[in-house]
């Protein structure tokens, strides 16, 4: 069957097998056997997130994004509901793999596509200031005005040691900052492990996880099921947020690594 | 008197007759009615995909809202002209996002069975959603697909067939709104000469990359044109033609 140009990279007969940094077998145990995400504090950027979901178990902390005039942004810190479902969905993902991290709800979508941009880069920054160590991204732009400062906070995050999550987008043509290098890019791909991750060294998306039909967390304290890039990029940030509680010293290009070492695809 | 002296008195009717060829020739320059063909783009889809439904969103110009403006299949005339809250639902968090999502056992999701799906008298079991995005990367709308048969066990790649499918529909939008933009610059050249009382001047003031629009967004829009195609460069060509054959008239 004939693939999409940006879609089927994770289709097991493309997907090749990459030589991968040696750790201690199996790679999985050195990554995060034994780990809880204690300690580890991630933000879902999203829609908000329902802290009193049974499935999410409680927030951190929350704030939210709020557009005000001439591009300006206002942050109100504390609970607010999930407008949509989908923030609760990914907290309660991030939750089921890393039990004891600090989740934090960063709500960026609101009741106007007017000044979204800028809501959203101020989501990213608001993370970065507040000392969130993975931060998860089911969201993207694809607007070009976005580019270059989109690229800049992401390069900080990078030499912050701070991993930004980001989901690829099943529509053409580039989106940020899902396609930079300095973050961890996500897609959809089969699967019922939620620890099983892939590895596609080809841009624009480098790493493939569970995302496809997977019974996720909704409002009211409901469940639906569910497919979408959007839910592979949780995965992947409780498994930083593991990786990081039981080795708190690693650097972003380093957890990539650890990504790329535990993917099934690995040799 | 020469043509840019009878320019600088511009009256009342001459306002009123300019205002009607812009409108006229942007209306008239259009290639075909937007909402058939994405009606004819929901009813494709809807075929081939073998679903209940499909139906288009597009954003409202206050951001705020979206709006059904075609739709195929069950529910079809109940929805059309239906608006929901941009922060409402499945559809409002892929405009939000930019986000495509599939979404199995709908009736989970409360917003959406009490805003929509009772509407319409129809409950669905799925869904699937993308968003139409322009050039420029702003969303533009949504398109939405309720009950899929075709494909429906391989939902991931059905997102993305949808978001190709969304991608060509998102140009036949912004088409569409390529030539409402032409009309509404020579709306606003029209309004600005009456004002300030100089052609010339008001053509200098639009022509400012500031502001809204104006001249520059007019070349622009021009230029636009001019890159989908020879029939649509033709096209303008007509619209400068008829403005100029009028300017004529006046002298």
């Amino acid at each position: 069957m004939t693939r999409l140009a940006w879609s089927g990279s994770f289709d097991p007969d493309r997907l090749a097998p990459v030589a991968a940094l040696p750790l201690p077998r199996p790679p999985r145990e050195w990554a995060w056997q034994g780990a809880t995400g204690l300690g580890v504090k991630v933000a879902v950027i999203d829609s908000g997130v329902d802290g009193d979901h049974p499935r999410v178990g409680g927030l951190a902390g929350a704030v939210s994004v709020e557009p005000g005039a001439d591009g300006a942004t206002k942050l109100v810190e504390g609970p607010h509901e999930d407008l949509v479902g989908h923030g609760t969905a990914c907290a309660a993902i991030i939750r089921m793999l890393a039990p004891e991290a600090e989740i934090y709800s960063v709500r960026v979508l609101g009741a106007n596509l007017r000044g979204k941009g800028s809501v959203f880069f101020a989501g990213i920054r608001w993370a970065l200031d507040a000392g969130m160590q993975v931060v998860n991204m089911s969201l993207s732009t694809k607007s070009d005005q976005w580019f270059a400062p989109m690229h800049e906070i992401a390069d900080e995050a990078y030499f912050k040691n701070v991993v930004l999550v980001c989901a690829a987008n099943n529509v053409p043509g580039p989106t940020y900052p899902s396609q930079y290098s300095s973050v961890v890019s996500v897609a959809a791909r089969p699967g019922t492990d939620p620890y099983a991750i892939a590895y596609n060294p080809r841009p624009p998306v480098e790493y493939g996880a569970c995302g496809v039909d997977v019974d996720v967390a909704w409002q009211d304290g409901g469940s639906i099921v569910a497919t979408g890039n959007s839910f592979a990029t949780p995965h992947v940030a409780g498994l930083v947020a593991l990786m990081l509680s039981k080795h708190p010293d690693l650097t972003t290009f380093q957890v990539k690594s650890v990504l790329q070492a535990v993917a099934d695809n690995a040799r | 008197m020469s043509q840019t002296e009878a320019m600088t008195t511009p009256t009342p009717e001459l306002a009123a007759m300019l205002v009607r060829i812009g409108n006229l020739t942007g209306q008239a320059a259009r290639p075909t009615l937007l909402l058939t063909e994405l009606t004819r783009a929901a009813r494709s889809v809807r075929q081939l995909l073998e679903a209940a439904a499909c139906s288009v969103a597009l954003v409202e110009p206050d951001g705020a809202r979206l709006r059904f403006v075609a739709a195929d299949g069950v529910g079809a005339g109940a929805i059309i002209d239906m608006t929901l809250p941009v922060s409402r639902g499945i559809a409002g968090w892929v405009v939000m996002s930019g986000q495509g999502i599939a979404v199995g056992d709908v009736h989970a999701d409360t917003r959406f069975a009490r805003d929509v799906a009772e509407a319409t008298d129809y409950v669905p079991d799925s869904i699937l959603a993308v968003p139409l995005v322009d050039d420029q990367g702003a969303v533009l709308g949504v398109i939405e697909v309720l009950d899929p048969e075709a494909g429906s066990d391989d939902t991931g790649r059905l997102l993305d067939v949808l978001g190709t499918v969304g991608d060509q529909v998102s140009s036949i939008v912004r088409l569409a709104q390529v030539y409402d933009g032409l009309g509404a610059a020579l709306l606003k050249a029209t309004v600005g000469a009456v004002d300030e009382g100089s052609f010339a001047a008001v053509l200098r003031e639009l022509a400012q990359p500031e502001g809204d629009g104006g001249l520059a967004a007019l070349a622009s829009t021009f230029q636009e044109l001019a890159t989908l195609g020879p029939e649509a460069a033709q096209l303008a060509q007509r619209v400068l033609e008829e403005v100029a054959a009028f300017a004529r008239t006046r002298r």
